[in-house]
């Protein structure tokens, strides 16, 4: 833990960040939209999809598109951060061969660079939250916390993803498979109080993504997560973080003969 | 002080082929102890494994065999394409570069101006990299690259790119930061260039290396 160490953690967190931010800001460059399509891409599937299954499914209540959007906000920033770290290495070797850099930086800059464009995307919720008249109460705070572990556990995550897709390539498209189903799974259309079996209950408290998507997505209603929420959600962090440190230690001078 | 040490490195890359599980050994055994004065000359036929070895001296290639250590600060000239966002401009893609190489941003804005007098883009400064030619492209990265003067100095064959009249002002340039460098690393088919720049030489032959002190 020397000083060594303190400076090429800032070193890569410096880079990722750097990297994240210019990533955000030639989004769709040259197209006179450019970065506005995910977010008005996400307007427009919140609005359909709200009232498409409020009109099938009948009487709907009214929270549920703020329901709808605010999962489907924060998830696009999980889902994306999480396919988009796994690739973080493997996509990068031309720089990678070219730059001695941390490695570390190249998860960090996707995981800034999703982040960013929730903030963006948040525009969506905004407007949700203000036709809707949903209240904003100071649990809209809880956000902060929310981000922070959530981001810890991406960083974590994308540490073991992004080496083991560099080396196996076929994890890629399974981790987007899986990605691509927990979009299903959680609960982003659909309510938990709709759940009628214990043991539906428990599979879905089971699936740490939910605790992820929960602290993070209450909040923006001004509702506040369980202590469970948090509790899992903080343990997950610290693990997966240490996990994905020895395995970055066990990987790092070998990612570059892989990608 | 800088220095650069290699000892028994070897470099060796899987082979991917459905049923081997085989390694292709790209560097055999090098060993080299480079401290500040050096010029080292890498000379070898295609695939004798000069750009490996660069890589391996700026340890982008961690040996998978042997040892690797520097001291000094480097600046490496391997592949300056690389990480250039062809759809920013290019005075968007100097100061981001130079951001991620940890310069100040006087000396960012002192590049923006190198790029658009010695390397003629003013004009074109602010339109996107991808509207470049190939010539005006090297020019941006070679202000990037140029801008200031390294400890160590890791060379590619690239002194051969532009045309003749931007070759002959990019030489002066070089000269110069070639003799500001502490150590210099240079891999070339150009016997000339490497005779009149380095001191010792490192011939390439299949990944094996051997070290003297001319180039015959």
């Amino acid at each position: 833990m020397g000083s060594e160490y303190l400076l090429r953690h800032w070193k890569l967190l410096r880079a990722g960040l750097l990297m994240g931010w210019q990533d955000f800001i030639t989004l769709g460059i040259g197209s006179r939209l450019g970065k506005w399509w995910p977010t008005i891409g996400l307007a427009i599937r919140v609005t359909f999809v709200g009232l498409v299954l409020g009109l099938v499914l009948g009487a709907r209540s009214p929270d549920y598109i703020p329901w709808l959007a605010t999962g489907w906000t924060v998830w696009g920033m999980i889902s994306s951060a999480i396919t988009g770290t796994s690739e973080a290495m493997n996509g990068n070797k031309g720089l990678m061969l070219a730059l001695p850099m941390p490695k570390e930086g190249f998860v960090v800059k996707v995981i800034v660079k999703e982040l960013l464009l929730l903030v963006q995307n948040s525009l969506v919720v905004l407007g949700v939250l203000i036709v809707f008249r949903v209240p904003v109460t100071p649990a809209v705070l809880l956000l902060i916390p929310g981000l922070l572990m959530t981001a810890v556990f991406l960083y974590g995550l994308g540490l073991i993803l992004a080496p083991m897709v560099a080396k196996y390539k076929d994890l890629g498209p399974f981790i987007a498979s899986i990605i691509g189903v927990m979009f299903f799974v959680l609960p982003i259309m659909w309510q938990p109080e709709s759940i009628q079996s214990e043991l539906a209950h428990l599979i879905l408290g089971l699936n740490p993504l939910y605790h992820y998507l929960q602290i993070v997505r209450l909040p923006l209603l001004s509702e506040v997560p369980t202590g469970l929420n948090y509790l899992l959600a903080g343990i997950g962090a610290i693990v997966v973080l240490g996990i994905g440190m020895l395995v970055m230690r066990q990987t790092r001078n070998k990612i570059v003969y892989w990608t | 002080m800088a220095q650069i040490t290699l000892e028994n490195a070897w470099v060796e890359f899987p082979v991917r082929k459905a049923g081997s599980n085989t390694n292709f050994a790209a560097l055999k055994d090098i060993s080299l102890d480079l401290k500040s004065g050096d010029r080292l000359g890498i000379m070898g036929p295609n695939g004798s494994g000069k750009t490996t070895l660069l890589r391996v001296l700026t340890g982008i290639y961690p040996p998978t065999r042997g040892t690797y250590s520097s001291s000094g600060d480097l600046g490496s000239m391997l592949d300056l394409n690389a990480g250039i966002n062809s759809k920013s401009s290019g005075r968007d893609n100097i100061m981001f570069r130079s951001k991620l190489l940890g310069r100040p941003k006087k000396l960012a804005l002192a590049t923006v101006e190198d790029a658009c007098e010695f390397g003629g883009l003013a004009e074109f400064i602010d339109q996107p990299v991808e509207t470049y030619s190939s010539g005006m492209k090297m020019r941006l990265t070679f202000s990037i690259a140029t801008a200031i003067p390294s400890q160590i100095l890791v060379m590619d064959e690239w002194l051969s790119v532009g045309d003749d009249a931007f070759q002959a002002k990019a030489r002066e340039r070089i000269d110069h930061l070639v003799n500001q460098a502490e150590i210099l690393v240079l891999a070339s088919h150009n016997k000339n260039l490497l005779g009149g720049l380095c001191t010792s030489f490192m011939k390439l032959n299949g990944g094996s290396g051997v070290l003297s002190s001319t180039l015959e």
